[in-house]
């Protein structure tokens, strides 16, 4: 009895299944989409990419392309990524099939800026320099998330002497709902040419941004995905920039 | 078959020749019975059964030569007021028997019941859910819970057979001049000295004449002792369809349900608080407890609220002929008992057991192993190293207690009250640092404080009288209240930037249930009808308060109002019928539940097979949606249900089964099938602490269980052996995102066997179990990936499995016991010392995952996996004494 209470015929590791992964964002206005697929389990951090699976992305409204497996993710050339349009992924792999849909948000346009130059004074304390606008979609389904880039090769940081400068980054991490944005001064870092991105995103995609992965007493919980049969997310942006300079 | 008998009549007459041939001699000077009967079983071989603790109080002088064995027993026992009986080759010592002068009830040309009760023949205390035989095998009855019994006439013209778990069965004859009868039943006690007591069939289980019950005694089984304290719970799921590998979830599980399915009475209040040392062992003190009846699902229309069964617990209501008292003394706690009777005429009884631990003074090892075991399993500290809870900066301060008093009083033998009380309690303060050093950056230093308090407090009142002779009417109101306090404080130290935040979160939660009924039994010829009403009222209270913000309480009230009706009848001498019809109100969605009960019994060979059959319908309304847990500081949280969210939930049943006895032997088979619809499931595998913990994250579904549980015991002499496997295929289906999936539940184990076995020598008794399961679901964790967010954050973001999509390995354990009984004077004890998990097996209860940061961004981490593991080798020492 002893003997038998020894056998240990089942491993935890062997019973855990495999699970795809599938992550993609489609871009209006865009003819190239890149699409990742790849399994899980393995390394911490770690990701297998799958490169014999079938992969196929459908416009709803007309239009289906196959995906290719270039430089360890698959490619989709040639489909026009359009405001408005839903979009299917397929996926058959290994005797199984995936999907996931996703409709790209109306498209975005510029509706007001009140300038695209501004002077920022090392000495300030904190003050607004830009307020940009642009069309306003349903907040029930849609949300915007901003990106600030500074494009100069060789920036110039601003030396603020108050206070310290590049808090947008701080500021939005998270999606918003309205559709206008004032930038403080304190908001840029450098001097010189900068791209204000707006994107409009599905309120579903707000989960990963509001995910919080390390509770003080390790509440994990699985991150949110809207693919069948798999884990990761389907979605689509439309987006609006708008290119400022910032001068001493 | 003719030659047969004639044989076994020449051997009788032989023997009886024999006997008649034999004379005794003997010269006892100032020595107690006790001592001669020993002396005769050494010279002439006898075999004698008796109360030793009782006869050693018989002193006398005795000296005949060549006199015959009725002489000898005429002398000794005479003086004493003690007659002898023959039970096969023992000779049973007893007390003289009060003849009860009752007038007749027996008339020409109306159907007659006998009434009557078994009692303790040491204690007179009546013993419930004893089963009553007729000498064919064919008609049966049972004792109810107050130990009282009624045949009909069928049954009246043959000897009866009266068996309980625990004691020599008895033989009787029904007297049909007298309407009332006293039946007492000798304890089977390992006290007994050398004599050996040659009854063939003492049992320990008794599988119920009607399907999906089953009779257990604690108190008869030595091995329950594992973990520091005598178990009820353990004894209980040593029976196959009860998980028994459950360890620190001591609940019930019958037959793929959860343990909230399952209905556990005492005295007639419900209980909520099941476990001490959160889930090391059951709350309720062995010693209060009398006797257990476990019906598997829905086979009796007086239950009902509860789809996966009852545990009838019934209070020990105490001597009524004399006081006694009970010590235990464990590495744990200390346990007293006084039963005594109230009065003279031994009508009023008074029973009171209480039991503290002394954990909060005296480290004990068996303490500190338990102690360390539950609570790592229950902090977020270290993921690769276990916590030391004791030596450190503060030792924990923890201590559980419980009280059980039973006051009873008979006027006579047509009434009896029972005012039964029980109060439990567990409370846990603890303080404990996370200094961060397991981190590959010390970002932050964690000081935890918890405090937890979960009470039960219940009472029940139960009266009983028979009206007229074919009359017997119940009521009872019982009450029980459940509270669970948390409270957390974390004071968190930022290295980088020495910010100190304090968070502190608390929350409460209570559950009443009100439960009154009033039933009437109604006795003729072939047919015992019962018809009642029962009225279960709950309501639940639940407040949080999470970093000063108060939410809002939730309160809910919700009642159920039974009618019952049913029938027991026997058609035919081989055959047993109990239609039943259960219909409740339930005032939360207003709406009517019918749930109608079918039994069938056939004896197919008379005592030797018997098929047992039955379906039935059983509603449920109330769920434990969360377990309560230390490690999110949460107590448990009971919800209604019938709303969208919740409905309520339904089963369909059906068992079909056989008993055989062949001599020694006897198997217990049954197969059976669930149909189950408004099941749930938690959606998360981790909890919340925030105010989104009452948004109900749940699945809800069918499915269908299916399994057969066997049991096959061995009781001969003093060996007591069974084996019980439970085979449990069960698919549920949920309504998830992602359309209808099925999803594993956690509690159901495919493969269950249990074996155990007993052996009683002498003085000494010996037991060892073990326990053998199949893996346990849990949700897998499989790793992390990048997602870009369009505005350029990279998140990090965990997979795991589908829900419960994996299996832990195989779980098993051996513990073994050892017990050595022995009389000082007047008192009687027992010291028992007992391993669980004897050879060490690690048997993993769940897995848990900790983030853990790896740089000072917050979104580099990194999930560490960490077993919990359930109690290892744990020896431990009891002693138990009896004035």
């Amino acid at each position: 009895m002893l003997v038998a209470a020894s056998c240990e015929s089942l491993e935890v590791d062997k019973l855990r299944p495999s699970y795809p992964v599938v992550t993609a964002v489609l871009e209006a206005g865009s003819t190239e989409s890149e699409i990742a697929f790849f399994s899980l389990p393995d390394e911490q951090s770690g990701k297998r990419a799958i490169s014999d699976a079938h992969l196929r992305l459908r416009d709803k409204q007309g239009g289906v392309k196959d995906a290719v497996f270039e430089n360890g993710s698959y490619r989709v050339h040639g489909l026009p990524i359009v405001s408005g349009h839903a979009y299917e992924l397929e996926i058959e792999y290994n005797g199984k099939d995936y999907s996931a849909q996703c409709e790209v948000p109306p498209a975005l346009v510029l509706v007001n800026l009140t300038s695209s130059t501004a002077h920022i004074d090392p000495n300030t304390m904190g003050a607004p320099i830009i307020t940009v606008t642009w069309n306003e979609l349903p907040t029930e389904r849609y949300s915007y998330v901003l990106l600030l880039e500074h494009l100069d090769e060789e920036p110039q940081v601003i030396p603020f002497t108050q206070t310290s400068g590049g808090q947008f980054a701080a500021l939005y991490q998270s999606p918003i709902l309205n559709n206008t944005i004032t930038l403080f001064d304190t908001d840029f870092n450098y001097y010189g040419p900068h791209r204000l991105s707006i994107f409009a995103i599905e309120r579903g995609l707000e989960h990963l941004y509001f995910y919080d992965s390390s509770d003080l007493r390790g509440l994990l919980q699985t991150a949110p995905g809207n693919v069948i049969g798999a884990h990761g997310y389907f979605t689509g942006v439309s987006r609006v920039a708008v290119d400022l300079l910032i001068q001493p | 078959m003719r030659g047969l008998r004639y044989i076994l009549l020449w051997l009788l007459v032989a023997g009886a020749c024999a006997l008649k041939a034999q004379v005794y001699s003997g010269d006892y000077q100032a020595k107690s019975l006790a001592f001669v009967l020993e002396d005769f079983t050494k010279r002439y071989s006898l075999s004698f059964a008796y109360d030793s603790q009782a006869l050693q109080a018989y002193q006398g002088s005795w000296y005949f030569e060549q006199i015959t064995f009725e002489e000898v027993m005429e002398l000794l026992l005479t003086p004493f007021d003690l007659q002898w009986k023959r039970v096969g080759d023992t000779y049973v010592i007893y007390p003289h028997e009060e003849e009860l002068a009752l007038p007749a009830s027996a008339s020409p040309g109306r159907p007659f019941v006998l009434y009557g009760e078994v009692r303790d023949r040491k204690t007179n205390e009546l013993l419930p859910f004893a089963t009553l035989l007729s000498n064919d095998g064919n008609l049966h009855s049972t004792t109810n819970e107050h130990g009282k019994f009624a045949l009909h006439s069928a049954m009246l013209h043959d000897t009866i057979h009266i068996f309980y778990v625990g004691y020599e069965p008895q033989i009787f004859v029904p007297d049909t001049t007298r309407s009332y009868t006293v039946i007492h039943l000798l304890q089977r006690h390992a006290s007994l000295p050398t004599i050996t007591v040659e009854s063939q069939r003492v049992l320990l289980v008794s599988s119920g004449m009607d399907a999906s019950e089953q009779v257990i005694n604690p108190n008869k089984i030595t091995g329950i002792i594992g973990s520091g304290e005598a178990d009820i719970y353990r004894a209980v799921q040593l029976l196959p369809g009860v998980n028994g590998t459950m360890e620190n979830n001591n609940g019930l599980f019958v037959r793929g349900s959860n343990s909230d399915q399952t209905l556990i009475t005492f005295d007639g209040f419900t209980l909520y608080q099941q476990d001490h040392f959160f889930g090391a062992f059951s709350a309720v003190n062995s010693t209060a407890v009398k006797n257990m009846r476990l019906h598997k699902g829905a086979t009796n229309a007086r239950f009902g609220g509860r789809v996966a069964g009852v545990l009838e617990i019934v209070g020990n209501e105490g001597a009524s002929n004399k006081a006694r008292a009970q010590v235990d003394i464990g590495p744990l706690a200390l346990a007293a008992l006084i039963e005594t009777p109230l009065d003279r005429d031994g009508k009023a009884s008074a029973v009171i057991a209480g039991r503290r631990s002394f954990t909060n003074t005296v480290f004990s090892p068996t303490y500190r192993s338990l102690f360390n075991t539950v609570y790592n399993a229950a902090i977020n500290v270290n993921p690769d190293k276990d916590l030391k809870t004791f030596g450190g900066e503060g030792d924990p301060e923890f201590y559980f207690q419980d009280l059980n008093v039973k006051l009873t009083y008979r006027a006579s033998h047509r009434d009896a009250v029972n005012l039964s009380f029980f109060a439990s309690k567990d409370k846990l303060y603890m303080q404990y640092a996370d200094t961060g050093s397991f981190e590959v950056i010390n970002l932050r230093d964690v000081n935890y404080t918890d405090e937890s308090v979960k009470r039960n407090v219940g009472a029940g009142m139960r009266w009983t009288h028979q009206w007229r002779d074919h009359l017997e009417s119940l009521v009872s109101v019982g009450f029980s209240r459940f509270t669970g306090d948390f409270f957390s404080v974390d004071t968190i130290l930022e290295i980088g930037f020495q910010d100190k935040e304090v968070l502190f979160y608390a929350e409460n939660a209570i559950l009443n249930d009100l439960d009154a009924r009033a039933e009437v039994a109604y006795l003729r010829d072939k047919h015992r009808v019962l018809g009642g009403v029962q009225y279960n009222g709950l309501s639940t209270f639940n407040k949080l308060n999470y970093l000063g913000t108060s939410i809002p309480i939730r309160e809910q009230e919700g009642g159920i109002l039974s009618f019952y009706l049913q029938e027991e009848w026997n058609p035919h001498s081989k055959w047993n019928l109990r239609p039943g019809l259960r219909i409740n109100r339930y005032d939360i969605n207003a709406a009517w539940y019918a749930e109608p009960r079918l039994a069938v019994g056939y004896q197919l060979v008379p005592y030797r097979l018997r098929l047992k059959a039955t379906t039935g319908m059983v509603h449920q309304y109330i769920h434990r949606l969360r377990e309560h847990s230390l490690y999110f500081n949460t107590p448990d949280y009971w919800q209604f249900s019938g709303n969208d969210a919740l409905p309520v939930l339904r089963s369909l049943q059906y068992t079909l089964g056989v008993i055989v006895n062949v001599k020694s032997w006897s198997m217990d088979v049954e197969g059976f099938l669930k149909r189950n619809t408004g099941l749930f499931i938690n959606k998360g595998i981790y909890g919340r602490s925030d105010a989104e913990r009452y948004r109900a994250e749940l699945y809800t579904g069918n499915g269908t269980t299916y399994g057969l549980d066997a049991l096959v015991q061995y009781n001969r002499k003093d060996h007591h052996a069974w084996v019980g496997y439970s085979l449990t295929y069960s698919y549920n289906a949920f309504d998830t995102e992602t359309g209808r999936r099925r999803i594993r539940e956690p509690y159901v184990r495919q493969h269950e066997a249990k074996v155990y076995h007993q052996w009683q020598p002498g003085r000494w008794s010996f037991s060892w179990m073990w326990v053998i399961g199949s893996g346990k679901a849990y949700t897998p964790f499989l790793g992390i990936y990048d997602y870009p967010l369009p505005n350029g954050i990279v998140r990090k973001l965990p997979v795991f499995g589908d829900l419960n999509s994996a299996l832990l390995r195989p779980y098993h354990r051996m513990d073994v016991s050892a017990a050595y009984h022995f009389n000082f004077r007047m008192t009687y004890g027992k010291l028992q010392f007992s391993v669980f998990n004897v050879y060490n097996h690690e048997n993993v209860r769940d897995i848990q995952y900790v983030a853990v940061r790896t740089t000072t961004a917050n979104n580099e981490y990194r999930v560490v996996e960490r077993k919990v593991n359930m109690l290892p080798f744990l020896p431990s020492i009891n002693l138990q004494l009896q004035f």
